[in-house]
């Protein structure tokens, strides 16, 4: 072997060996002045971070104080619609009335009719404020549960409207006893204003059937109210739980259309879900559930 | 002292429609007590305290029964009412708290604060005045109240 060419090439992977070393340190420094960048570039981001994670902690107490004001007015808006309100709807009514008692001599029939208006008026107006009223008490009313048996709250109830027309003949279907897991005070709502509306819309009706129960569905139990009233026109029944919804005219059936809304708010206060079906001249169903929490038994 | 000299209806309110309201219910039901109306809850404590002139004897041991509105200008109705009830004159004295507001907190807190009796004024002119009716017939001529002369 020639020892020059050795040499020569020994010289030349030396170089290349220097070379290679100083491309190294020129990476290593590249990749020092990386890591010091990233290094800045994280503390930045980290900075970023607390910053708005401390913006965010500021805006949720102050969304929490906000809402603790909105509630506050809400409860003074509340009482000041009692009070308010009612004291001038209670002066039109009284001095109408007043002056139709006192006046009567000098007013003619039509003149009596225009004071009933006005008295009607006023009176819907009245059961007007006074069903928002629940509807908002229902929102921030306290919620409790307890062992509840809606067959004995329904039957109070069926027994107070029929005490409101003693005359109507009506059948009532009901299981002994519905064991439930619920609110006593915002359950009764709800089954008054269910059982109202049953019945109400069979007033008209010849042999007036309510009926109140339970099923199995998928292995939860669903409560109903049946009846065979009016019924309703099933491609209406999303707007019937919206409040001041009314599906038929004043004239034919009294009501302010908040009752459904202030169910739907009950059951909703009880993880449950609500929905309805209806037929027209048939009659209408009421059906509910109680979320999770809620037990049955007969 | 003869309970029945207490013949006066001592009545908190501001709104002069209900006052008239009132007025013209009692009357209507024969209920012709002595009437006499405070209209903010300052003018009330004035009277009750004898600050105030009545005119006729002292106020306090002829009131039968007072009618206390709850919301009221200057001391509101509460606050009236446990006046009365920290005064000797007229802690014995029946409260029927006769108001607008159906709320559970101002019911609770009336009773509270002794209240005899808690009655919502409806809406309805015919069912006011049965309510004050049947308020009069209750509290001015059934009931009896204490003949003591609070001292």
């Amino acid at each position: 072997m020639n020892i020059d060419k050795l040499n020569e090439e020994i010289a030349s992977l030396r170089s290349q060996n220097h070379d290679l070393v100083e491309e190294l340190e020129r990476t290593n420094h590249e990749l020092m002045e990386f890591a010091v960048i990233l290094d800045a570039k994280v503390e930045e981001k980290t900075k970023t971070i607390m910053e708005i994670n401390s913006q965010l902690e500021e805006r949720v107490q102050q969304r929490t104080r906000e809402l603790e004001a909105a509630n506050k007015e809400l409860e003074a808006f509340a009482h000041s619609v009692s009070h308010d309100l009612r004291a001038p709807l209670r002066a039109i009514d009284g001095f109408s009335q007043a002056i139709v008692e006192d006046y009567s001599d000098i007013f003619d029939d039509t003149a009596k009719l225009y004071f009933d208006r006005i008295r009607n008026a006023t009176m819907q107006m009245a059961s007007l404020i006074d069903d928002l009223l629940e509807l908002s008490r229902i929102t921030r009313s306290d919620f409790s549960t307890s062992s509840v048996d809606l067959a004995v709250l329904a039957n109070d109830t069926i027994r107070l409207l029929h005490m409101t027309e003693p005359e109507r003949p009506y059948t009532f279907i009901c299981p002994a006893s519905i064991n439930v897991r619920a609110d006593l005070g915002l359950m009764s709502i709800a089954l008054n204003n269910l059982l109202g509306n049953a019945w109400k819309y069979t007033a008209k009706t010849d042999r007036a059937m309510i009926e109140f129960g339970f099923m199995e569905q998928n292995g939860k139990p669903v409560y109903f109210i049946k009846d065979n009233g009016v019924g309703f026109d099933n491609k209406y029944v999303d707007t019937l739980f919206q409040p001041f919804q009314r599906l038929h005219p004043r004239s034919e059936f009294e009501g302010t259309g908040v009752g459904l809304a202030t169910v739907v708010r009950v059951i909703q206060r009880h993880n449950g879900e609500i929905w309805g079906e209806g037929e027209e001249g048939k009659g209408a169903s009421f059906f509910f559930t109680l979320g999770t929490r809620s037990e049955v038994s007969s | 002292m003869n309970p029945r000299k207490r013949n006066v209806i001592f009545m908190v309110e501001d709104n002069p429609d209900d006052e008239l309201l009132t007025r013209r219910a009692l009357k209507a039901h024969n209920l012709i007590n002595e009437i006499v109306v405070a209209h903010d809850g300052q003018e009330a404590v004035d009277y009750l305290s004898g600050e105030k002139e009545y005119g006729n004897g002292r106020l306090t041991e002829r009131i039968a029964i007072i009618l206390l509105d709850l919301k009221l200008p200057k001391i509101n109705g509460l606050d009236v009412l446990k006046w009365i009830r920290a005064n000797s004159a007229t802690k014995t004295i029946p409260v029927i708290i006769l108001t607008s507001s159906k709320e559970e907190s101002d019911i609770a807190e009336s009773y509270r604060s002794g209240a005899n009796s808690y009655v919502q004024k409806p809406v309805d002119f015919s069912k006011f005045t049965e309510a004050v009716k049947i308020l009069g017939m209750y509290w001015l001529i059934l009931n009896e109240p204490y003949s003591g002369n609070n001292q």
